[in-house]
């Protein structure tokens, strides 16, 4: 893997960069899949201390970006395991799809499932996407990373990327249309009030 | 769709963290590596011996030397100022003797932390601490091969004056506080059964000297041991205390530690609930015993709880754990112990009743077996046929004790063991009998 930072400076410096660089980033990243700020502030906060503990152990970090996270995202994990929301595979279970079948994916690109999609609800409806959508969401239209990145940090294959990518944003198209129908419904009451 | 991508992310990067959570991140975790630095000398050393600039003070000289103008001068001048007060005593902590900033750590910031402590029981944790903090800057020199018979000689006097002083400590308690006296012996003890584990497993390493005065130490202290114990409700506030600190420690460093760390560590924190609850359960039963006797008290409660006289188990009981959660956090807080001694040899496992009937029954097979391998070799058919049948019957009792095992009969278990020890004692005299008195028990055993 190329290294993403010079040589140059000690191994402070390029940490303090790294931080510098990717704070804000990986905050946000957090707040999307928690929506809990305070928690997303730990969150980072854990990430580079356990980054750092990493590098005193001796071990070399070629390419901060993906590291970090990939750090961040097992915290997620974690801190989901605490809250004990639904696993992917209950998920599964619940849709009684494996994820293995790709045919749906010939339903639509992804340009197609963007197309008639409102930004600005869908940034936030990203909230109350199950966890297993949000994760690849967030990290495809947040975080800007593309399959391969995704399929990397996951540890999935990019079909699995790919199928969960299809399978969140036609979710959030029915999460905007709902809540654009309850809008309509709230406006007819106030009419007819 | 690139549409949709940029504008979600026009609003997803609305989402930043503010300047005043920046720079409080930031500084959390510049703080963080401070306290936590590169080893080999990675993080920047000046050319003063010893002396580590920290990454805090660096930044804060590179942003103030931004400043050109006069004001920005005196600024930066105070601002330096102020972080040279801060910043030394805290690197200072650092230092081993023969460095630069050694004499701040021991004749100031080591005299400043003796202010804050507010009574006797504090004052000899104080000195059982800077005993070990000795005890870790000579070990530091000697694995740097720094350890000259100078500098062991002054740290072996310095670690002498504190343990004596801690000594001191706990014989002015017991005139005064009898109880707490105990307590801090318990936690004394337990420091100086540590660094003695710890000094014996790196012989040479800290030099005899040291060990010297660390065993003498721990020898004053187990001879002149209180012969009063704790109240049972000091001690259960102690143990709860000091529980919830080492499962915060446990906490903080699980992530870090290997599995085999943190299941050997698991195992400790099971053996000592299960004494705790144990403790518990002969108290409950003590306080039922003693109703009677302490009824006519106006608070019979507090009578009990402030029993002094002689130690009933479950204060032996809570006294050992307490001793146990302290060495479990001082291996847990020093790497040297880590890296120097087996958390097995601080704190042996405990078997689980489980455990111990395992181990009792494979005793007993392993004690069947060496008699089956000694009748082979005996001539006497009808000593051996009656020995035959004695192992028959013993066959019989580890079968019924594995059914009740299964069932979790405790008292058919307990029965079952019982008579398979008289049958098995009856059976391993009888071969020594006729191996005409050459053999010893733990032969016939072999």
């Amino acid at each position: 893997m190329a290294k993403d930072e010079n040589n140059l400076g000690s191994q402070e410096e390029r940490f303090l960069k790294a931080f510098d660089e990717y704070a804000d980033p990986l905050f946000r990243h957090a707040v999307y899949r928690l929506s809990d700020r305070e928690r997303a502030i730990e969150l980072v906060h854990d990430t580079f201390t356990k980054a750092w503990g990493y590098i005193r152990g001796g071990h070399e970090v070629d390419a901060y970006k993906p590291f970090l996270y990939k750090v961040l995202n097992n915290l997620v994990i974690d801190e989901y395991r605490k809250r004990k929301e639904v696993s992917l595979d209950e998920l599964l279970a619940q849709e009684g799809t494996s994820e293995g079948d790709f045919d749906e994916l010939h339903g639509g690109s992804i340009e197609e499932l963007t197309f008639a999609l409102d930004a600005k609800q869908a940034s936030e409806l990203l909230a109350s996407m199950p966890p297993v959508y949000r994760e690849v969401l967030v990290l495809r239209f947040v975080d800007g990373l593309g399959p391969k990145e995704i399929s990397d940090l996951i540890e999935e294959t990019e079909n699995v990327v790919s199928v969960r990518l299809h399978r969140g944003l036609k979710l959030l198209r029915s999460h905007i249309e709902a809540a654009e129908e309850r809008g309509n419904l709230k406006r007819r009451q106030w009419r007819t009030e | 769709m690139k549409s949709f991508d940029s504008d979600i992310k026009k609003y997803a990067h609305k989402m930043r963290l503010g300047a005043a959570e920046r720079n409080e991140l930031r500084e959390r975790i510049v703080a963080y590596m401070e306290y936590h630095p590169l080893p080999h000398g990675d993080t920047p050393v000046d050319t003063r011996r010893g002396f580590v600039l920290p990454i805090a003070t660096k930044t804060l000289i590179a942003r103030v030397s931004h400043f050109n103008t006069k004001v920005g001068t005196k600024i930066a001048a105070g601002v330096f100022a102020v972080a040279l007060l801060v910043t030394v005593p805290f690197a200072a902590e650092q230092a081993a003797p023969g460095d630069a900033l050694y004499l701040v750590k021991t004749r100031v910031n080591e005299p400043v932390l003796a202010q804050f402590v507010n009574s006797p029981y504090e004052k000899v944790a104080f000195e059982t601490t800077l005993m070990e903090r000795r005890i870790a800057e000579a070990r530091l020199l000697a694995k740097e091969g720094k350890l000259d018979e100078k500098t062991e000689a002054a740290l072996a006097l310095s670690i002498e004056g504190h343990a004596n002083a801690a000594q001191k400590g706990i014989n002015s308690l017991k005139t005064s506080d009898a109880e707490s006296a105990a307590i801090a012996e318990i936690t004394f003890g337990s420091a100086l059964d540590v660094q003695t584990a710890v000094l014996d497993n790196t012989v040479g390493e800290a030099g005899e000297g040291i060990a010297g005065v660390v065993r003498e130490a721990k020898f004053v202290v187990d001879a002149g041991k209180s012969t009063t114990t704790p109240s049972y409700a000091r001690l259960m506030a102690h143990v709860e205390q000091e529980t919830t600190r080492a499962f915060e420690l446990f906490n903080a460093i699980k992530n870090s530690a290997t599995p085999e760390e943190r299941a050997n560590i698991e195992r400790r924190f099971a053996d000592m609930q299960r004494k705790i609850a144990s403790a518990q359960e002969q108290y409950a039963s003590r306080v039922a015993q003693g109703e009677s006797d302490v009824s006519a008290t106006s608070s019979d409660t507090v009578a009990l709880m402030t029993m002094s006289a002689k130690a009933p188990s479950d204060v032996d009981t809570l006294s050992a754990t307490l001793g146990d959660i302290k060495k479990l956090i001082l291996f847990m807080t020093d790497i040297d112990v880590r890296n120097s001694v087996a958390l097995d040899q601080l704190v042996p496992v405990v078997p689980t009743p489980e455990e111990e009937l395992t181990m009792q029954l494979k005793d007993i097979k392993a004690r069947k077996d060496a008699v089956t391998k000694h009748i082979a070799e005996m001539g006497n058919a009808a000593v051996v046929a009656e020995i035959e049948a004695q192992l028959l019957e013993l066959d019989s009792l580890l079968e019924s004790a594995e059914a009740a095992r299964t069932k979790g009969d405790t008292e058919a278990i307990e029965r079952a063991l019982s008579e398979m020890y008289a049958l098995l004692g009856a059976v391993e005299l009888r071969v020594m009998e006729r191996k005409e008195g050459t053999a010893t028990s733990s032969q016939v055993r072999l």
